[in-house]
């Protein structure tokens, strides 16, 4: 029974809860049950909070039985989050020995709407310390491990909230994305993640990593989830200036429609290079699902990507630095080697260099309107150009390995970041030894609906992300 | 320009403006590090214009197409 219920989606188990054909203590118990048979082997959580997720869940109950209350789309649900995600006087580790005991004043405004929505907080989850890595390494709280298999990476640094969506132990999580940390663990995982369009959800009460690159995004295990939870977060916040008054449609209700004529653009430089042959036969299987489904599919050169790559790491690199200035100089053997060597380097950028690549992004951003998103609607391409690596191949030895392992797993991830745009990163098969392989579909900024539409549409004709691991 | 980044240079910038200590190696790293990122800008930067300010990418993004022609 408890099996039946974990691998509900969130959509279907929201369905249920509402129409009182399942309790929320039921759905909760059984992902807490879940959550607590796979935490010894995956490393999900940080901390599991099931008597308060269970309190909850019973009040979500009386209200539902009582009629007292306006139901929310999530009412009842049970979701955890990546460990940055802020609860006034309740702790926030952000993956780091630095915050163990870090109790922040304020609340986030993503987790206040996903409360407004009805849903519950079942825990906290693994992340990368301070979000600074992209494999789900994590000295301080343990590794997380892939739940395909565990010797392997989940990526990161969404590492925990891809790990426990895809091991059925919660039916949707928030993650951030800075460089890809939402993308990269959902593909090395095998479920849905959104890096969404820069200020369509607001980032206050969310830890920073790098403010100008900075989103929030969910990962689920079905596009439809994902459109639900988006739908709720997304919208103007005063409390994040660069969250604005763009219009937040249903973006449920905009699946329905068909994919016919989509122009979708196949980049013919950069995002293939080295890419393994598991890999390519993943994206080719997956662009003739689309071209099936009635999208024209176009190769295209698009500007710049290893450029933009680097400009985008350079804002990481500056902006980590002020973020973390005090800590690294009074307690530099508090960080892992891999965190302090990636914030390193922004000490030496000049603040003319990290300017001129902050004034560069809207040159770069005119350039893809003007010569790949006025020939196609959206970009196809894969998330990483291998399956997930192991944890032992991407742990480093020695600082000098840390930017190659860096450069390797985000190189395909980090130009949206730097242009603002949407991407959703998407199940797309399988490597022969059972790990989960993904493409992303990068859009025109608050093109979310688009890419949710596409993404829905494979997911109806695919299985992919029905997959469950053996755990 | 010259971009020539030195571990020399990044030895003397962090101690001094910095209060931070580094190796040998750890500085010829760096050095390579902030040399790639810097040149890959200096390449970019003629694409820059007097008025350009940070700001204007936010206008930008948010006043482009979204895209998502109605379809069948």
């Amino acid at each position: 029974m408890n099996a039946d219920i974990v691998n509900l989606s969130l959509v279907e188990v929201a369905h249920a809860i509402r129409r009182r054909k399942l309790s929320s203590v039921e759905a909760t118990r059984a992902c807490i049950a879940r959550a607590e048979r796979v935490q010894p082997r995956l490393n999900c959580f940080i901390a599991l909070e099931a008597e308060e997720a269970l309190a909850a869940a019973k009040k979500a109950d009386r209200a539902l039985k009582q009629r007292s209350a306006k139901l929310g789309p999530l009412h009842g649900v049970p979701l955890a989050h990546k460990d940055m995600y802020y609860r006034a006087g309740k702790i926030s580790t952000c993956g780091s020995k630095i915050l163990r005991e870090y109790r922040p004043g304020v609340t986030g405004t993503v987790v206040e709407r996903l409360a407004r929505a009805g849903a519950l907080w079942m825990g906290s989850l693994n992340m990368a310390e301070f979000a600074a890595n992209p494999t789900g390494h994590n000295d301080h709280w343990g590794h997380c491990r892939n739940p395909w298999n565990p010797a392997h990476m989940t990526g990161g640094s969404s590492s925990g909230s891809a790990c426990a969506v895809a091991a059925r132990a919660c039916y949707g999580s928030l993650g951030s994305d800075t460089g890809g940390s939402v993308r990269t663990p959902a593909a090395a995982c095998g479920v849905v993640g959104l890096k969404p369009t820069y200020g369509l959800i607001s980032r206050y009460g969310v830890m920073p990593r790098s403010w100008s690159q900075d989103t929030v995004g969910p990962l689920t295990r079905t596009v439809r989830d994902c459109a639900r939870i988006t739908r709720v977060i997304a919208g103007a916040d005063p409390l994040d200036p660069t969250c604005g008054a763009h219009p937040v449609p249903n973006y449920e209700k905009e699946l329905e429609g068909g994919i016919k004529g989509l122009r979708i653009g196949v980049p013919t430089n950069h995002y293939y290079d080295g890419a393994t042959a598991d890999v390519k036969r993943c994206m080719e299987a997956s662009l003739e699902v689309f071209s099936s489904l009635g999208a024209q599919v176009f190769e295209l050169s698009v500007p710049d990507p290893a450029r933009i790559f680097l400009l985008s790491n350079t804002i990481t690199i500056s902006e980590a630095s002020v973020i973390h200035r005090k800590w690294l100089r009074q307690r530099p053997q508090d960080y892992s080697v891999y965190v302090r060597t990636r914030i390193e380097p922004g000490y030496q950028i000049p603040a003319t260099a990290y300017l001129e690549a902050l004034n560069l992004r809207a040159h770069f951003l005119a350039e893809y309107m003007a010569s790949v998103y006025a020939k196609v609607d959206i970009l196809h391409m894969p998330v990483m150009t291998m399956p997930p690596p192991t944890l032992a191949e991407t742990e480093p030895r020695v600082s000098g390995e840390v930017s190659g392992i860096v450069d390797r797993i985000t190189r395909n991830t980090r130009p949206a970041n730097y242009l603002g745009l949407p991407a959703l990163s998407v199940p797309a098969g399988f490597s022969p030894n059972g790990l989960p392989v993904a493409f992303q579909l990068m859009g025109q900024p608050f093109s979310e609906a688009l890419l949710f539409r596409a993404a829905h549409r494979y997911q109806h004709e695919t299985g992919w992300h029905t997959s469950t691991p053996e755990l | 320009m010259s971009t020539k980044v030195t571990a020399q240079m990044v030895r003397d910038h962090a101690s001094q403006l910095h209060d931070l200590d580094f190796s040998d190696v750890r500085c010829e790293e760096l050095a390579r590090d902030v040399e790639r990122h810097t040149a890959e800008i200096a390449a970019a930067s003629p694409n820059l214009d007097f008025n350009d300010e940070p700001g204007r990418f936010i206008v930008l993004l948010r006043s482009a197409p979204t895209g998502g022609r109605k379809r069948r």
